[in-house]
């Protein structure tokens, strides 16, 4: 957990890259997690939000003394949470097309997941391109889409005044929707 | 399409909607319908969804075996399948009968990963145990069976890393089979061994941290917790309240201990020890290995100490107790007090130990001093001569162990305490005082005053008040300790009890009925909610009895003590201290309510366990007899009474010395019980002994010494020898010291008077029994039986005088 301590800090002094690969740390936890729950206890009573927080509380359990700040991991576990549902969605996508066909129940409940899998995928790219443009929108949607984050939690995680992450929040939806629109 | 994009921009559509649940429901991995080729296996059904993946009933396809096996699925996309290979062959090759074998395993273009492992048919083991409500013992042996299979595996530099109830199944012979051994380990790939089950991990699993053999042994614990429980919440058991999953218990290792099943409490304590150490944070504070910890449920199971409690001394002697009654039957009532503090040290020096190595020559030394001298000299019965006293033994080691710890008051006061307790214990009660008032001193510099162990020295001091008689001082005392407890405690704290029963028991002692009841009714109102076998609230009872006792009530006291020792028996077993006390109770009720043939039974009962449990010769068992004796007297078997007191005056004299008080105190109750029995001549020389004992042990002076002269003068009087009856009363009567203001003087008057009347000084014989009569009715009054004797004996020689 040292590493992800480290990353963080230099993330928080500006290193991309460092940021990146405490996703990278993150992502594979979430991953280990969302397999992990399943076995000791029934999937019913577990949502995506709380998967994030169970990779926070490991995080904080583990001793990294880093992640003081809960926000700023938080604003981390929605990057890794958006990577880990995409990937997800492409696998589904694989399974349905592929050789793994015949694997898949062809019921109604697997054309949802399909079809949520193909609007995550297009609404993903959106965020690329937006990327470009302010990453500051893209890291408010993630929080709000992908961690399941308050407008307040959003705030704090990104270190912004309330009003001008709700503000960018808005801006957000506007421009994603008119980019989806384009495509 | 787009749309589906759009509404995913509401917040909460995404992490709601099907992908997600998806995700977190299969971890991405789908279901192999039937017909599947798999390898050499070929997919029967599904069987259910593992913590890893789906779990397929499968069965060879090449038709070479009709073997079927549990085939497992699991989604991990770039594992290094070289490594996943050659670890394959070690595991195929690990043959345990409590492991379901790893057959065979292979990847999938798509990174699905398969596993076919031996299928065992069964039940999961904490199902089980609480399905069949099966004994403790039994859910140890089971248990063990597991602990075994991992320590196989251990030897083979393997760790299983998901050791879970799930993961344990007890097949139809009644087998324990742990499965997925080294799945985990497959999974994790190189430097990330991070694969586990949330609510089973070890806590360096959580941290991402290195995984060894001390994290298969936390799971263990984990499990032998689980299976514990003696309901259907295996989590609940486990961990803490009921938690959401996705919010744990911060700290998912403590045992919950009030939902095991019921055992007795000692084995409880042992458990909990090994499961702390087992479930340490640390993995370094862990025993050292699965094979250490095996060995403590072992022990456990034969009732001998686990280590995990070694050092805790009242522990040890408990241990002593329950598995070896001869070995313990030499350990004297000061010696346990003794004992008590060589262990105390050596509890200490282990903490010494740990903190400096270097030391460890020290240490040796300082062992060696408190094993070899203090505890050889301190142990009346483990030397020869009787009279090296155990005073000068505690003296010498406070003198030079207390200053070694002079600069470390924890240890210091943990010492002072004990020597306290130790000196209570054999009736240097001043010194008593003295170190329990330094050891508190002591903890008091670095701990609040409702610290545990602060509230400990408290109650200790305030025994000693009462074993003092100073029934003021222990009430101020525990008055002032509620007081602090009291702010910030809630009513129903443990040590805030504790102090008010021990309060209770101040007042009924000192005769401040009234208080005593209100505080006992305010006790009952406390406890209410507490399970009936809860040890305050037994406690309480025992205390309560007392209370009843003083009050009068006999008949409802030997109820009470009757229905707490029964509970107790349930609780801790039939030969617990605490309920051979609550008999004890019984036995004093009965007695007080006339039913003397009750009491006696209940006595010998008493007897005949602390004689199995100490041997004969035990400060415990004598005491016990000695209570037996006087039940038999009083209920006429004065025989009976004389065999028993003649037997432990022999042992006392060899053990304790003539002038012990205990030696004392038996030799007057069987002169007593010889004069009683008209034995005059025996009685005249058991009196005559007493006499030199006393004056030897205790000067002229002494009351008891009085009392025995009277006692003698009585047995040679009754033996038709008035004149040296005469003299010996004289030299009592004339001395104006002696017996003065106590109502023995006027027994004393009433003998001489008699003896006088016998050597025809009619006068003389006269004016005492006149003296005798005002005596009596200034100390007990006139409507006291004494003093209606006197009165007709005057009567009586009054008579004869008339009528001359």
């Amino acid at each position: 957990m040292t590493d992800i301590t480290l990353l963080l800090a230099q993330a928080r002094a500006g290193d991309d890259r460092a940021w990146d690969r405490a996703v990278g740390l993150v992502y594979e936890d979430l991953k280990r997690i969302a397999r992990g729950l399943l076995g000791g206890r029934g999937s019913a009573t577990l949502n995506a939000t709380q998967l994030v927080h169970e990779g926070y509380l490991r995080l904080a359990r583990g001793g990294a003394e880093g992640i003081v700040d809960r926000g700023h991991f938080l604003a981390l576990a929605a990057r890794a949470m958006r990577q880990l549902m995409l990937n997800h969605a492409r696998d589904r996508l694989a399974l349905k097309r592929g050789g793994g066909a015949s694997h898949v129940d062809a019921d109604a409940h697997a054309d949802a997941i399909a079809e949520e899998a193909r609007g995550l995928i297009e609404l993903d790219s959106a965020l690329m391109r937006l990327e470009d443009d302010d990453p500051r929108c893209v890291r408010i949607v993630e929080c709000r889409i992908f961690a399941g984050m308050t407008e307040q939690e959003t705030a704090d995680a990104l270190e912004l005044p309330l009003r001008t992450s709700q503000r960018l929040w808005l801006d957000a939806r506007r421009r994603l929707a008119a980019l989806l629109d384009d495509a | 399409m787009t749309r589906r994009a759009r509404d995913l921009l509401e917040p909460g559509a995404l992490l709601g909607g099907a992908l997600a649940r998806d995700l977190l429901e299969r971890g991405g991995i789908a279901a192999a319908p039937p017909g599947t080729r798999l390898g050499a296996y070929r997919i029967v059904r599904e069987l259910g969804r593992g913590g890893m993946g789906v779990v397929h009933l499968a069965e060879r396809a090449d038709g070479e075996f009709a073997q079927q096996v549990a085939l497992k699925c699991l989604a991990e996309h770039g594992s290094a399948s070289e490594l996943f290979r050659r670890e394959r062959q070690i595991l195929a090759g690990l043959r345990h009968p409590n492991i379901a074998r790893l057959l065979d395993g292979g990847s999938e273009a798509g990174g699905l990963l398969w596993f076919a492992m031996e299928w065992v048919e069964g039940e999961r083991i904490d199902r089980h145990c609480r399905r069949h409500a099966l004994p403790l013992d039994a859910r140890l042996r089971l248990w063990l069976g597991v602990a075994e299979a991992v320590q196989f595996a251990h030897a083979r530099l393997l760790i299983h890393r998901d050791i879970k109830p799930g993961n344990v199944l007890v097949d139809a012979d009644g087998r324990p089979r742990l499965l997925d051994f080294g799945i985990a380990a497959l999974l994790g790939d190189g430097d990330s061994p991070r694969a586990y089950s949330p609510g089973h991990a070890s806590p360096e699993q959580l941290a991402g941290a290195d995984v060894g053999t001390a994290s298969d042994q936390y799971q263990l614990g984990l499990l032998l917790a689980g299976l514990l429980a003696h309901d259907g919440d295996e989590e609940a058991a486990r961990t803490g309240a009921d938690h959401a999953p996705a919010q744990p218990d911060p700290s998912p290792t403590v045992p919950r201990r009030e939902r095991w099943i019921a055992m007795p409490a000692v084995r409880r304590r042992e458990l909990a020890a090994v499961l702390d150490r087992a479930c340490a944070e640390d993995p370094a504070a862990r025993y050292g290995s699965v094979a250490q910890l095996r060995a403590d449920i072992e022990r456990l199971l034969e009732r001998r100490p686990v280590e995990a409690l070694r050092g805790r001394w009242p522990y040890a002697f408990a241990c002593a107790w329950r598995r070896r009654p001869v070995s313990a039957a030499v350990v004297t009532l000061t010696g346990v007090a003794a004992i008590a503090l060589v262990l105390a040290f050596n509890a200490r020096l282990a903490q010494q130990r740990d903190l400096a190595r270097a030391e460890a020559a020290k240490v040796r030394a300082i062992n060696a001093f408190v094993s070899d001298d203090l505890l050889a000299a301190a142990d009346p019965f483990a030397v020869s001569q009787p009279d090296l006293r155990v005073r000068e033994a505690l003296d010498r080691a406070l003198a030079r162990v207390g200053t070694r710890f002079a600069d470390q008051p924890a240890i210091e006061s943990e010492l002072r305490r004990t020597l306290g307790t130790t000196y209570a214990g054999i009736g240097e009660l001043a010194l008593a005082a003295e170190q329990l008032d330094r050891a508190y001193a002591l903890r008091r510099q670095l701990a609040p005053a409702d610290d545990a162990d602060a509230v400990g020295i408290v109650l200790q001091q305030a025994r000693r008040d009462l074993a003092a008689s100073d029934y003021a001082a222990a009430q101020h005392r525990l008055e002032t300790l509620i007081g602090v407890l009291e702010t910030g405690r809630d009513g129903d704290d443990d040590a805030l009890i504790a102090a008010r029963i021990a309060l209770l028991d101040t007042l009924s002692q000192a005769g401040r009925l009234g208080e005593a009841e209100a505080l006992d009714a305010d006790l009952t109102r406390s406890l209410q909610a507490r399970r009936d076998d809860d040890a305050l609230k037994l406690d309480h009872a025992d205390t309560r009895g007392h209370l009843w006792l003083l009050q009068g009530h006999a008949g409802r006291a030997a109820a009470l003590f009757d229905a707490t020792a029964a509970r107790r028996a349930a609780r801790d077993g039939d030969d617990d201290y605490r309920r051979l006390r609550s008999l004890e109770g019984k036995a004093r009720a009965l007695r007080d309510g006339g039913r003397q043939t009750e009491a006696a039974e209940v006595l010998r009962d008493l007897h005949a366990r602390r004689l199995a449990i100490f041997g004969p010769e035990h400060p415990e068992t004598l005491r016990n007899h000695n209570e037996l004796a006087v039940a038999l007297s009083q209920s006429g078997d004065r025989a009976a009474a004389i065999a028993i007191w003649t037997g432990d005056l022999a042992i006392k004299q060899r053990r304790l010395g003539p002038g012990h008080a205990s030696t004392l105190s038996t030799r007057y109750n069987l002169a007593n019980e010889l004069l009683a029995s008209r034995r005059y001549a025996d009685a005249e020389t058991a009196f005559r002994a007493l006499l030199e004992a006393e004056r030897t042990a205790r000067g002229a002076g002494d009351p008891g010494a009085w009392i025995t002269q009277m006692s003698l003068a009585n047995a040679i009087g009754r033996q038709d020898r008035p004149a040296e009856a005469l003299a010996l009363l004289d030299a009592l009567l004339d001395d104006p010291a002696a017996l003065a203001g106590r109502p023995e003087r006027a027994i004393a008057l009433v003998y001489r008077s008699r003896t006088l009347a016998a050597l025809g000084r009619r006068d003389a014989a006269l004016d005492d029994a006149r003296a005798a009569i005002a005596s009596f009715e200034a100390t007990v009054g006139p409507d006291h039986r004494r003093t209606v004797q006197a009165r007709e004996w005057l009567a009586s020689l009054d008579a004869p005088a008339k009528s001359d």
